[in-house]
C-alpha cells in the first residue's frame, strides 16, 4: 500500500515537473490560431487596413494649410512609403499583441481602445459632412489643369478617377465606410443575436415561440430590396439624428438590424442543447439563479460559435454595404466607399481606365476574404475538442 | 422521537406528453431522519430520480408538474417556498450529486472557480475565505495537491476524480441532506467502492443524511441504514437493509433480489429475471401495479391498489398477499 502511494506520488512529481507552467485555455487558443497560417496573415492584414483607414485624414491631407479643406493634395512617394511602413508595423503589432500571452492581452486591449477612440472621433466629423470633398481632391498638373483618368505612376500610385481624384486616397477613405459598417454590424448582431437567441433557447414555450417567429420574419425579409427602400428613405426621416441620415453609420445600423437572424438561430440551438447538460442541472441544484445560469454557465460554452458566426456576418455586411453603395442606395457620393467606387470605376473601365474598379474591388474582396479567414481560424482555434500535437 | 429531517407526503409529479399524462411519481410518502442513510432502488423509469428532482423542485414546467404533495424539510414546506428561497435551499441545505461526473462540471471553468462559486452563493464569506474552504473540501475528498488542482479544468480529471470534486462541491456548504442520484453508475467497479466509502465516511463525520438513488442493489446493501423499493411511481416496500435483503415481503423485491449475483448463496445456473416490462405510467394497470408481472397475483390484486402497510415481519410493504406468502422459503425461479 505504502509502496503504491509513493509510486503515485512520484508520478505526480514528474508530471509537475513537466507542466511547471500550466497551459491555459488562452494558450491553447493562441497556439491553434498561430498554426492557421491564413488566419494569421488575415489578422495582420486587418490590422494594416484598420490603421490605414483610421488615420486616413492625416496621410492624404498633408500639404493642405487648413486641415482637410479643399486644395491640391498630392501623395508623394515618400509619404506613401512612410504610411505603408507605419501601417505594416501597426499590423504586426496588432498581431503580436494578440498572440503573445498575458502582457499581450493588456497591450491588445489598450490598442483596441485607442483605435476605437481615434476611429470614432475622426470618422464622426468625416462621414457627417457629405458635401465637402475634403479627403481626395483633384490633382492639377504644373500648369494647373485637372488630370483625370491618369494611369498609376510614381507619385500617383493607383492613378486618378474620372474627376481627377487620387484613387489611393479614395480607397483609403473608402475603407472607413466598410470598417464602420463592419464594427457597427458586428456589435449589433452580436448583441441582438445573442440576447434573442439565448432567451429563446433558455425559456421554452411562449418566449421561444414569439422570439423565433419574429426572427423568422426578419430572416424572411428580402435583404437587398428592403435595404434599398429603407436606405432611400433614411435621409428623409426627420426624427433621426444627423449622423444616421448620411454616411456609413445609418447604413451600418440598417444592415445590422437585418442580418442578426442567423446568429440568433445558432445561439438558440446552442442553448437548447446546453441547457439539457448535466452541469446546468448541477448548477441549478447548487442554487444558481436563471440569470446566473444563462450568463455564467451556458453563454461561455456557446461563445465559440457566436464569435465565429459574428465574424462571418461582418464579412457579409461589408459586401451588402458595398452592394447598396454600388447600386446608389448606400453611402452617397462624394463620400468614397469601395462599393461606390466600384460602380463609378465600372463605368469608366469599359473605356480602358481599369484602375479605379480594380483597386476598389480588390480592397473590398481582400478585406472580406481576410475577415472570413479570421472567422475560419477562430473556429478551428476555439474548438475545444481539437487537441494540439506536441512537437 | 424528534421530527424527521425530510418528510415527503403523498408526492405526485406528472408529466404531460402527447400520448397523455405520465404519472412518474404517484403518491410517494417517506421520512428521512437527520444523519440517516436511505437507499432508493428500482428499475429504470420507476420514478426514483423524479422523486429526487421533485424534492429539489428541479422539475421544469410546463413539461412536468408537482401536482400535489408536501415536501417538509427542516420544518419548512419546500413546495411553498419562493424561487429565491428555494435557490438558497439548493446547494445550501440540500446538495445533489449527479450520475455522470463527466458532464456535471462546466467545461469552461476551473475546478476552483466552480467550487468557489457554490460556496459564495451560500455562505457569507470573502473570496479568499471561500478559496480556503474549497481547498479544504478538496483535501477532504482525498484529492492530492488540492491547492494546485484548483487551477485545473474538468477535462484534466478522470471520472473518479471528477466525482470526488462533485462530492466536495456538494459537501462544501455543509448540507443537512445529500441526494446522490446514481453517483457511481458511470464509474468502474473499483472506483465505485472508493467513492462510496468516501461518501459514507464524510456523511458520517458531518451527520449528513443521504438519499442514495441507485439501481445497484449491491451498493445499497453495504451503504444504507434503510431501503425503499420503488415500482411504477410508488413505494412498494420499505425497511432496514436486513429486512429487505433477507426477508423480502413484496414479490417485486423478491424478484429483484433473485436477479442479483450473490457470493453468499449457492451458485445458480441462471439468474432469475422479473418477467415482463414495467407498465405504462400513462395508463397503469388497475389494481396492483405489479400485478401483471407477479407470479402470485390473484383476483384481489387485479381489483384493488394495495397500500403501504406494516407487515408482520416489520417492514412496510404494499402487497395484498404479503402476510400469506412466505417468499423466503420459495426458491427463486421455482414458479417460472
Amino acid at each position: 500500500m505504502t509502496e503504491r502511494e509513493s509510486a503515485s506520488e512520484a508520478i505526480l512529481d514528474v508530471a509537475e515537473g513537466i507542466s511547471a507552467e500550466p497551459i491555459t485555455q488562452w494558450d491553447l487558443f493562441v497556439t491553434r490560431l498561430r498554426r492557421h497560417r491564413l488566419a494569421t496573415i488575415a489578422f495582420f492584414y486587418m490590422g494594416f487596413i484598420g490603421f490605414v483607414a483610421l488615420l486616413a485624414p492625416l496621410f492624404t491631407c498633408q500639404k493642405d494649410d487648413t486641415f482637410c479643406g479643399r486644395g491640391p493634395v498630392e501623395m508623394s512617394g515618400l509619404t506613401t512609403v512612410l504610411m505603408l511602413a507605419t501601417a505594416l508595423l501597426v499590423g504586426y503589432f496588432a498581431y503580436r499583441s494578440f498572440v503573445s500571452k498575458l502582457r499581450g492581452m493588456a497591450v491588445a486591449l489598450t490598442f483596441v481602445t485607442v483605435v476605437l477612440g481615434i476611429f470614432l472621433v475622426s470618422s464622426w466629423g468625416l462621414l457627417d459632412v457629405p458635401h465637402v470633398n475634403h479627403y481626395a481632391d483633384q490633382l492639377p498638373d504644373e500648369s494647373g489643369r485637372i488630370l483625370v483618368n491618369i494611369a498609376p505612376r510614381g507619385s500617383i500610385p493607383l492613378g486618378t478617377d474620372d474627376l481627377g481624384r487620387d484613387v489611393l486616397a479614395r480607397v483609403i477613405h473608402g475603407g472607413r465606410a466598410s470598417l464602420a459598417v463592419g464594427l457597427v454590424v458586428g456589435a449589433l448582431v452580436a448583441l441582438l443575436g445573442t440576447v434573442i437567441g439565448s432567451l429563446a433557447g433558455y425559456y421554452p414555450g411562449v418566449v421561444d415561440q414569439s422570439l423565433m417567429r419574429f426572427t423568422d420574419l426578419v430572416l424572411g425579409l428580402p435583404l437587398l430590396p428592403v435595404a434599398i427602400v429603407v436606405g432611400r428613405v433614411l435621409p428623409e426621416l426627420q426624427f433621426l439624428p444627423g449622423f444616421l441620415k448620411q454616411g456609413a453609420w445609418g447604413i451600418a445600423v440598417l444592415v445590422g438590424l437585418l442580418v442578426w437572424g442567423a446568429l440568433a438561430r445558432i445561439v438558440r440551438a446552442e442553448f437548447l442543447s446546453l441547457r439539457e447538460k448535466e452541469f446546468v442541472e448541477a448548477a441549478r441544484a447548487a442554487g444558481a439563479s436563471d440569470r446566473r445560469i444563462i450568463f455564467r454557465h451556458i453563454l461561455p460554452n456557446a461563445l465559440s460559435p457566436i464569435i465565429v458566426q459574428t465574424t462571418l456576418i461582418v464579412g457579409t455586411a461589408i459586401i451588402l454595404e458595398a452592394a447598396l453603395s454600388f447600386l446608389g442606395f448606400g453611402v452617397r457620393p462624394p463620400i468614397p466607399t469601395w462599393g461606390g467606387m466600384a460602380a463609378s470605376g465600372a463605368s469608366i473601365a469599359v473605356r480602358g481606365f481599369w484602375w479605379e474598379l480594380v483597386f476598389s474591388a480588390g480592397a473590398l474582396i481582400s478585406t472580406v476574404l481576410a475577415i472570413n479567414f479570421i472567422g475560419d481560424g477562430l473556429r478551428d482555434a476555439l474548438d475545444p475538442t481539437q487537441t494540439i500535437e506536441r512537437k | 422521537m424528534a421530527d424527521p429531517l425530510l418528510n415527503v407526503e403523498d408526492l405526485r409529479t406528472y408529466f404531460s406528453t402527447e400520448e397523455g399524462v405520465v404519472k412518474a411519481v404517484d403518491g410517494v410518502s417517506f421520512k428521512v431522519d437527520a444523519g440517516e442513510r436511505r437507499g432508493v432502488v428500482g428499475e429504470s423509469g420507476c420514478g426514483k430520480s423524479v422523486t429526487a428532482m421533485s424534492i429539489m423542485r428541479l422539475i421544469e414546467p410546463p413539461a412536468g408538474e408537482i401536482v400535489t404533495g408536501k415536501v417538509e424539510f427542516d420544518g419548512r414546506d419546500l413546495l411553498k417556498l419562493t424561487e429565491a428561497d428555494m435557490q438558497q435551499v439548493r446547494g445550501g441545505d440540500i446538495a445533489m450529486i449527479f450520475q455522470d461526473p463527466m458532464t456535471a462540471l462546466n467545461p469552461v471553468y476551473t475546478i476552483g472557480d466552480q467550487l468557489i462559486e457554490t460556496i459564495l452563493l451560500h455562505q457569507d464569506v470573502s473570496k479568499s475565505e471561500a478559496r480556503d474552504i474549497a481547498i479544504t473540501a478538496l483535501d477532504d475528498v482525498q484529492i492530492p495537491h488540492a491547492g494546485k488542482v484548483m487551477e485545473d479544468y474538468p477535462h484534466q480529471f478522470s471520472g473518479g476524480m471528477r466525482q470526488r470534486v462533485m462530492i466536495a462541491m456538494g459537501l462544501s456548504c455543509e448540507p443537512k441532506l445529500l441526494i446522490a442520484d446514481e453517483p457511481t453508475t458511470a464509474l468502474d467497479v473499483t472506483t465505485q467502492a472508493q467513492i462510496m466509502n468516501l461518501m459514507l465516511e464524510l456523511a458520517e463525520q458531518r451527520n449528513t443524511a443521504v438519499l442514495l438513488i441507485t439501481h445497484d442493489l449491491g451498493v445499497v446493501a453495504g451503504f444504507c441504514d434503510s431501503i425503499q423499493v420503488m415500482y411504477a411511481g410508488s413505494i412498494v416496500e420499505r425497511g432496514t437493509g436486513d429486512e429487505i435483503f433477507h426477508n423480502p415481503q413484496h414479490p417485486y423485491t423478491w424478484g429483484l433480489l433473485g436477479s442479483m449475483t450473490r457470493l453468499d448463496e449457492s451458485q445458480q445456473e441462471r439468474l432469475n429475471s422479473v418477467r415482463g416490462a414495467p407498465p405504462s405510467l400513462i395508463n397503469p394497470p388497475t389494481g396492483c401495479r405489479f400485478g401483471p408481472r407477479c407470479d402470485f397475483a390473484q383476483d384481489i390484486c387485479r381489483e384493488a391498489l394495495p397500500i403501504l402497510h406494516q407487515s408482520q415481519e416489520g417492514q412496510k410493504v404494499a402487497c395484498h398477499r404479503s402476510d400469506e406468502l412466505d417468499l423466503k422459503s420459495i426458491a427463486i425461479g421455482a414458479t417460472s
